[in-house]
């Protein structure tokens, strides 16, 4: 039988406590949505997941795609951001792209 | 194929872009959500509001409202954890010059890209939030964008002072 290695160890000290505590602490019950307990839980509950759940969702996640887009961009697009690039012609219209020929 | 002396600054760019975006979002939710506790994701009339409403419905509003800025802080989290993971990969290319300059540009370009974005999709396109629930909230919703707009100058400055930096760090390339 291969021996645990440190590596393993040190993953089950760390991550095993985490994990008994998130499986039985009795404190996650407390989460207002939950369990079906008054009807103050019920009213939060039921203003989350009514008819509008999803276009909320997509509402709240709205500005994502366009960081994304925009980090895109970066990194693939515009070629001003780059120096030393032998195809010239790539950065030949921008003004911001210093000694990129 | 690269030639010695190229260098590409865009991976660094983007990384640090990403993570100020990230922390940006961090930076919303917990000085503006948490310590001021205000600019809650769904805090406008018509949603969840905070203000004129009874003590018990304020409860219900602000549990509503922590749940949908949980799930905002979700991911500005990604957007930091994927900033992070490409900062890594930038460092071990031998083409990405490790430019403080750089990184903090991009840093600062993030953060203004963050305000600039979430505030006019948030407060001017959907209304389903503002900076603060008031009457004068269209001040504090520009001065928002305002602040956007000044980082991502100064990012652009930082940036293009760092144009010139051409130390690499990593050894081995892609």
């Amino acid at each position: 039988m291969r021996p645990i290695t440190l590596r393993a160890r040190l993953v089950l000290v760390t991550l095993g406590p985490l994990m008994l505590a998130a499986v039985f602490a009795t404190e996650a019950m407390a989460c207002p949505f939950c369990d079906g307990g008054s009807s103050g839980v019920n009213e939060v509950r039921e203003g989350i997941f009514d008819g509008n759940f999803w276009p909320r969702v997509a509402a709240t996640l709205a500005p994502f795609p366009i960081f994304a887009g925009i980090v895109a961009l970066i990194y693939f697009g515009p070629p001003c951001f780059e120096r030393g690039r032998s195809e010239a012609t790539k950065c030949a219209s921008r003004v911001s792209c210093p000694q990129a020929d | 194929m690269q030639t010695p002396g190229q260098v590409d600054r865009r991976p660094l760019i983007a990384a640090a872009t990403l993570l100020g975006i990230g922390m940006g979002g961090f930076v919303d939710g917990i000085v503006f959500h948490q310590l001021l506790q205000f600019h809650n994701m769904l805090s406008a009339p018509g949603y969840f509001p905070k203000t004129g409403v009874d003590p018990q419905r304020l409860v219900v509003n602000m549990e509503i409202n922590m749940f949908w800025d949980g799930l905002f802080h979700v991911l500005t989290w990604i957007m930091t954890a994927a900033g992070l993971a490409m900062l890594w990969r930038a460092g071990q290319r031998s083409d990405v010059p490790w430019s403080t300059r750089t990184m903090v540009g991009g840093l600062s370009l993030g953060w203004g890209l963050f305000n600039l974005v979430e505030g006019i999709i948030d407060h001017h396109i959907l209304h389903i939030h503002h900076v603060t629930e008031t009457e004068n909230h269209l001040i504090w919703d520009l001065a928002f964008l305002g602040s956007g707009v000044v980082l991502i100058g100064i990012g652009m400055a930082f940036i293009n002072a760092g144009s010139g930096d051409t130390n690499t760090r990593g050894a081995t390339v892609l």
